[in-house]
């Protein structure tokens, strides 16, 4: 009698495990946009105040591009398209992963007993139990500045759904590793609170205007430059050099982030506060 | 944390802070500074007695803060209409007021602008009072 296991059936059976994972992620999301719906005024006063405020920040710039029309080759089309994405990535990985920002508080605070006690795997359960309403509105918002300035050929909506994809991947990889500190330092949370503050901030900014160690840390350790870049070495000319080290730097982050969740879960330890799913 | 980071990256570049005078003008306007900052985030707060989440008006204060405040772009590089307006709201008496006195102090322009400090922390005070009295008739509160 044959022990091998097949990949399309048996018991522990990848693939069924796999398929079961993702039907489980979708039912998750749509529990959580059918949550968001119940207070739809709650919904769409915070989703449209943060579409607000990201306006305000190109009303900002295109204040600073009236007085000063090109700062080192960036127009203010390119700064507008640097919003779009990088709104737009942190935008659509906090509407499908809310809790990755939320990582060190649910560590340090022993939140993680209920997760751990389902059937599930335990880091993308984590992650897909709650939506963000402000990130809706970022995600709009990204989508209107496509609207707006963006390219409107099939290759520049490829380009563009490539920009929000590696946004938002790093958004998630990124913070989700400096989350894990609390695994090993306790009281992290503002540790990784302002690596996150740092990463959002800096890749709202033309990554040009950086010079020397600072463009290093920015294409390295806190790779914000990957979404700042973008409107030049993705959307304005495919940059095949700067989209392979993006993808690089994606992949790079992601292990980082999963590997470093599992080592620190080793190290983790239940405690008496009863805790709720979300 | 942020303060040192900041002020390090600043004296590196710009060297040590030297205001003169303009340290007396920057912590005479810092009391006002703080009590318009404070009503200004009161009055958004109060907001909640009417809608469920303020977050999102919180995050469009702050931006209103950083940019019709002066703090990202100083207002005289704004355009002269977008100026005069910004010149007839409340944010730039948190920011830009403390900052403008302290690297280029004037006792005149202090004096107006403790004025219109206090103008704005009274105005704003009336309307804290005024949208609590009518929120707190609206208020139900739950038990559990």
């Amino acid at each position: 009698m044959s022990t091998a296991v097949s990949p399309t059936g048996g018991r522990g059976g990848w693939l069924r495990r796999a398929s079961g994972v993702a039907r489980y992620v979708l039912t998750c999301w749509k529990l959580n946009l059918a949550a968001t719906m119940e207070y739809r005024a709650s919904f769409f006063m915070l989703a449209g105040m943060m579409f607000v405020n990201n306006c305000i920040w190109l009303v900002f710039w295109a204040i600073f591009f009236h007085r000063f029309p090109a700062v080192n080759g960036w127009e203010l089309r390119d700064v507008m398209l640097l919003w779009g994405i990088s709104a737009g990535g942190f935008g659509w990985a906090n509407v499908l992963f809310g809790n990755f920002t939320r990582i060190a508080p649910i560590v340090a605070n022993g939140e993680l007993d209920v997760f751990l006690t389902h059937p599930k795997p335990l880091l993308i359960n984590v992650l897909v139990s709650r939506m963000s309403l402000t990130a809706m509105g970022d995600f709009l918002f990204g989508l209107a500045i496509y609207a707006l300035v963006g390219e409107h050929t099939w290759t520049g909506a490829a380009k563009y759904a490539l920009g929000l994809l590696i946004s938002g991947l790093l958004f998630l990889f990124v913070t989700l590793a400096a989350g894990t500190l609390a695994f090993f330092f306790g009281n992290a949370e503002g540790m990784a609170s302002q690596l996150f503050n740092a990463l959002v901030s800096l890749s709202t900014y033309p990554a040009d205007i950086f010079k020397g160690t600072a463009r290093i840390v920015l294409f390295t350790v806190l790779p914000a430059g990957f979404i700042s870049y973008a409107p030049i070495g993705l959307l304005r000319r495919f940059d095949a050099v700067f989209v392979w080290f993006a993808a690089a730097a994606v992949a790079a982050f992601g292990l980082l982030a999963v590997v470093l969740f599992h080592v620190g879960l080793r190290r983790y330890t239940s405690g008496n506060r009863i805790a709720m799913r979300g | 944390m942020q303060l040192a980071a900041g002020s390090a990256i600043a004296w590196a570049y710009m060297g040590p802070p030297a205001f003169g005078w303009g340290w007396a003008g920057f912590c005479a306007l810092l009391p006002g500074a703080f009590t318009v900052a404070f009503l200004l985030n009161l009055a958004v707060a109060l907001l909640a007695f009417w809608v469920e989440e303020t977050r999102g008006m919180e995050f469009v204060l702050q931006k209103l803060n950083f940019t019709a405040g002066g703090m990202l772009l100083p207002l005289e590089l704004m355009p002269d209409w977008l100026e005069r307006v910004c010149s007839w709201l409340p944010f730039r008496a948190v920011l830009y007021f403390p900052a403008r006195t302290g690297v280029a102090f004037d006792g005149g322009t202090l004096a107006r602008f403790l004025l219109a400090q206090w103008g704005w922390a009274a105005a704003l005070a009336l309307l804290c009072l005024f949208m609590y009295r009518r929120g707190v008739r609206k208020l139900n509160v739950n038990g559990g």
